[in-house]
């Protein structure tokens, strides 16, 4: 019996003996880690092809703004700045339609409901959460037929009429009907609003009760404790929740390429929202060959696509390290 | 060694049977966490199949005590255990702590039944530790030793959340029993309870005495004086004094032990 | 005071309304001037009241009133179209009076609401009801006109042979021999149908379940039982880096990983194979395989984050009762750990589910047809792609697609739309059952 050192030689369970499910477990958790790296590796290395062939600055390269719908190899221009404009445009809309809307969802589910209404919104919103991306864009001819055709393509004017002194027949030709940046936002507020209304709602009912007691024991109503506790105790988490959202919007194909088109350039006026502009996600479709129908495209295309969706994850990076950093300062601002 | 003696040679045996119980001593253990040190130097011997109550105020060590030997204060991070604590002869530390757990059995402060039915918690450490036994015949005789057959035995298989806090103190006594231990730790055990399931936790304790080793931690001095016949005070990390209950408590030998029962505010 | 504040009330809600449905509507012309100008006179009106019982201006009030009479003016002098600055589109005057009626009416209902009950503190919060009752509404009733319209013309097209037919759009040539000469036949199937779509969107669903439920309880598990520090921080970021990228870039390294294969020992099982009448080996270009395992990557963190909640939610005491019973660890997590947290990992997979049925991109950017046959070797479709196809099928080349197929569009979003609700309602619904049975009472 032999009188031990400081535990170096028990049999400790503490130790973690490895067993063939430790084993196991271990070679299923860094699945994500191999398959992130693999991801990058494979984008960076086909977007290198787009980058010496192509050219990165002056025209028509990849960072500059000429991009022609040739999709013949060798033929075409690749900028792809008017993708990142649209990209742009499309979630700077759908933001600003989905956001407000979300924020007075999520508030009257918790702090200002009435009766019945906060579980039957929470599950409506759950439900509709559930709609996949395509389905919206099937209905586009509907908001189309209802809000947008009468209001931006004057229906009632007889086609003699046309063009209204001072139009050019460009723009005439170019009514938005089926396609614009204004139908794709509206979209894909459509498509975020059940997403980011119960991350917000959560936001606002982790706001520690006591906080809001306090107020109300103070005399205060229920508005002003809600713009001047609840808020911003809860600022971090509704950034959070619509940094989420903005990076679902980005990431969304089917919704643009469907109603703003895969291959554009900029628009004449620059923040003009009746033209369609395609984004970065149904450029790099449109180049992968998923609307020619052969399948898989040239190579060129090929390249050029990873390079869009490489410049895709450099965004969504900034845009999460400002999230992060933003959520930082705001909770340290305003959280006990 | 484990005691299973089968009875008859083609039937399983019943767990929970007779066997010798075993006896624990523990020699110059230091026990520490980080930098703390929450024990130094101790050196106790458990009687065999006496009842051994650990006294003393919070912070002294005598909830560590018992989770040092059975191993279940590895499990925080940062805990150093030093020195030699021997079950029947045989160094704990340097056993399979699965082993160990099977020989030193411990029923906890707050009761924790798993989430299943009553006859699945009292068959868990059987079924975990893959030891053979006849499973009904196991069920009846746990429970019947820990008071609870008669109350039961028409809803073995109702979830054992459904119990009153006192069933579920005594399910988890049943339990442990069910793997045949040699010693039993009880952390506790009557804290969260009412008067009335103290009294039948008491009455099951006096049933085990000269089964099992059974080593109780208690802050309540009537618990102490009805069931234990050997005591050990512990105070500030250090063992202060060890002896017959009745000696203990009629002519203390050290002043504090004398404050602590008297009740001096410490 | 309350009357007026009443007769308010009535005018901008009426205002209210004649702007939302101006929002569609071109005819309402005679309207909005009328309603500005009487609101501003209501305005004006409350604002001279207050100041008589409350001795104090309130100034917003009579700027509210100022722009009112502004609008209003500016309604009377507005031409019927708008149009310039190379915008392209002509804008309707209606929609300018939209926008007018709706930012004069909201205050108004507001402020006449708080002067009706009585301008208290309680008032101000009932005031401010409209403001975030209107945007909710309008979204609730433009979701439910876009369903209802989806499912009308869904159950209107409702064809049961097309759903159990498989689509068969198949050339081939036959090479016969006569007289020694050999004579080339093209045959061709031509066959509308919707089958091969709704099973591959079944398979779809199935293999990311099986392969997500895998991973990502693997993943949970190792996070939060068997390391702790950094790694198991590198672990969950990336697992959540997953999700954040979107479907767009895997969809992207699907492309890349088919494109690599193509040519390899591996391009049966990566890009799919189907034997065609005369039985020639073809490669398709994305089978169902890779799909699957793509969306699950998709699926994975929603799981894992499930495990690691339900791991993390469970009582120290009961883990360590069972481990003082000496069970070992893998038994306690099996038996103990991991029934505790069914309900969560239960959920996630049946939204995961629901994730994969109605996913475009990685479908898209593997251009399935999936006409010959289900299996995870066969090239990939699902309903979303009937759907898609139905729109772009001329374009795409897949013109028979298109002109067999495009009437059933609608029927298969609906059936898309019932799967999909089925399964969320499925996942809410279940988690409270599956808490009971798990958790215990």
């Amino acid at each position: 019996m032999k009188s031990l050192t400081l535990g170096r030689r028990i049999n400790s369970q503490n130790k973690m003996r490895l067993t063939w499910q430790k084993a196991l477990f271990f070679c299923l958790a860094i699945i994500p880690i191999i398959v992130i790296a693999i991801m990058l590796v494979l984008l960076v290395t086909n977007s290198m092809a787009a980058i010496t062939h192509i050219g990165l600055f002056g025209k028509g390269k990849l960072l500059s703004t000429e991009f022609s719908g040739k999709f013949t190899s060798g033929l075409g221009y690749y900028g792809l700045f008017p993708a990142l404009w649209g990209t742009f445009l499309v979630v700077l809309l759908a933001l600003l339609i989905a956001v407000p809307v979300a924020f007075s969802l999520a508030i009257i589910a918790t702090d200002f409901s009435f009766g019945f209404i906060s579980p039957v919104i929470r599950s409506v919103l759950g439900l509709l959460s559930g709609i996949p991306p395509v389905v919206y864009a099937l209905t586009s001819t509907v908001i189309g037929a209802i809000f947008i055709i009468p209001k931006f393509c004057a229906p009632g004017i007889p086609s003699n009429q046309l063009p209204l002194p001072g139009m050019s027949w460009w723009t005439q030709a170019m009514l938005p009907f089926n396609h614009s940046t204004l139908l794709g936002g509206i979209l894909l507020a459509l498509l975020i609003i059940p997403f980011m209304a119960p991350l917000m709602e959560d936001a606002i009912k982790n706001v520690p009760h006591s906080l809001k007691e306090a107020s109300f024991a103070l005399g205060a109503n229920r508005w002003h404790t809600l713009t001047t506790v609840t808020i911003p105790s809860a600022l971090s988490g509704i950034s959070a929740a619509i940094t989420l959202g903005t990076l679902k919007a980005m990431g969304d194909v089917i919704i643009v390429a469907w109603v703003v088109g895969y291959e554009s350039g900029l628009p004449n006026p620059l923040l003009d929202i009746f033209e369609p502009t395609a984004p970065l996600t149904s450029t790099a479709a449109g180049l992968a060959g998923g609307f020619t129908g052969t399948g898989v495209g040239g190579s060129v295309q090929a390249s050029v696509a990873n390079f869009s969706g490489l410049i895709l994850l450099v965004v969504a990076f900034v845009i999460l390290g400002l999230s992060a950093y933003l959520q930082r300062k705001l909770r340290r601002k305003y959280s006990l | 060694m484990i005691n299973t003696e089968i009875r008859d040679n083609h039937k399983l045996p019943t767990s929970c049977m007779e066997k010798a119980p075993g006896g624990i001593e523990v020699i110059q253990t230091e026990v520490r966490y980080n930098e703390t040190t929450i024990l130094e130097g101790v050196d106790i011997v458990f009687p065999p199949g006496k009842v051994t109550a650990i006294i003393g105020p919070s912070g002294c060590g005598k909830t560590t005590l018992p989770r040092c030997l059975n191993r279940l204060s590895e499990l925080a991070q940062g805990c150093k255990v030093k020195g030699q604590i021997l079950l029947d002869g045989e160094n704990i530390l340097e056993m399979d702590p699965m082993l160990l757990r099977r020989r030193v059995g411990m029923v906890f402060q707050k009761p924790n039944p798993f989430p299943k039915s009553i006859r699945e918690n009292v068959l868990y450490g059987i079924k975990a530790t893959q030891m053979k036994c006849d499973h009904d015949a196991t069920v009846k005789s746990c429970l019947q030793k820990a008071a609870l057959w008669d109350e039961l035995k028409d809803r073995l298989h109702h979830s054992a959340f459904a119990l009153s806090i006192g069933q579920q103190q005594r399910l988890c006594i049943a339990r442990c029993l069910a793997v045949n231990p040699e010693v039993i730790l009880l952390d506790e055990p009557a804290s969260s309870l009412d008067p009335v399931s103290t009294m039948k936790l008491e009455a099951s304790i006096m049933e085990m005495k000269g089964e099992y080793t059974q080593i109780i931690v208690t802050h309540n001095m009537n618990e102490a004086l009805k069931v234990s016949d050997y005591v050990a005070f512990l105070y500030g990390g250090k063992l202060i004094e060890f002896g017959e209950t009745k000696t203990i408590f009629n002519h203390p030998r050290h002043q504090e032990t004398q404050d602590y029962i008297t009740g001096k505010v410490y | 005071m309350k009357i007026l504040s009443a007769i308010t009330m009535v005018i901008s809600a009426f205002a209210l309304v004649m702007g939302c449905l101006s929002l569609s509507l071109n005819t309402l012309k005679a309207y909005p001037t009328v309603l500005l100008f009487l609101m501003s006179l209501s305005f004006f009106s409350l604002f001279i009241l207050v100041r008589q019982t409350t001795k104090k201006n309130n100034w917003v009030m009579l700027f509210f009133c100022i722009l009112a009479a502004a609008f209003a003016v500016l309604h009377m002098i507005l031409p019927e179209y708008l149009y310039g600055f190379n915008l392209n589109a002509i804008i309707h005057s209606s929609f300018i009076s939209a926008l007018l009626l709706i930012a004069i009416a909201t205050p108004a209902i507001c402020y006449s609401l708080f002067y009706f009950f009585g301008a208290t503190p309680k008032a101000l919060d009932i005031s401010r009801y409209p403001l975030l009752i209107l945007p909710a509404l309008l979204i609730l009733i433009v979701y439910t006109l876009l369903l209802a319209q989806v499912v009308t013309k869904g159950v209107s097209s409702f064809s049961w042979k097309i759903l159990i037919t498989a689509f068969k759009s198949h050339n081939w040539v036959e090479t016969v021999w006569k007289d020694g000469w050999p004579i080339r036949i093209s045959h061709t199937i031509l066959q509308a149908g919707m089958l091969n779509h709704i099973l591959g969107t079944l398979l779809l669903m199935l293999m990311t379940a099986i392969i997500a439920l895998i991973v990502g309880v693997g993943v949970g598990v190792y996070i939060s039982e068997y390391s702790k520090g950094w790694f198991a921080s590198t672990i969950r970021f990336s697992s959540q880096v997953l999700r954040a990228i979107s479907i767009f870039i895997l969809a992207i390294t699907a492309y890349n990983l088919v494109r690599y294969a193509r040519g390899t020992f591996l391009s049966s099982i990566i890009c799919g194979f189907y034997y065609d009448e005369i039985g020639t080996k073809h490669i398709a270009s994305g089978s169902y395989l890779t799909a699957a395992i793509f969306l699950a990557l998709l699926v994975i963190p929603i799981i894992a984050n499930a495990t690691e909640e339900g791991i993390r939610s469970l009582p120290k005491e009961i883990s360590e009762g069972s481990f003082s019973l000496g069970a070992s660890r893998e038994y306690t997590l099996s038996h103990i750990l991991l029934p505790w947290s069914m309900p969560n990992i239960i959920t996630g997979l049946i939204l995961g589910c629901a994730e994969a049925a109605g996913s475009l991109t990685v479908i898209l950017f593997l251009a399935g047809t999936g006409e010959y046959g289900v299996s995870p070797w066969n090239g990939v479709t699902s309903l979303t792609y009937f759907i898609f196809n139905g729109q772009f099928g001329r374009t795409l080349g897949n013109a028979q697609f298109y002109d067999l197929n495009y009437k059933y569009q609608y029927m298969a979003a609906v059936i898309l739309l019932v799967i999909t609700f089925g399964l969320t309602i499925g996942a809410l619904t279940l988690k409270n059952k599956v808490a009971r049975r798990f958790k215990g009472a």
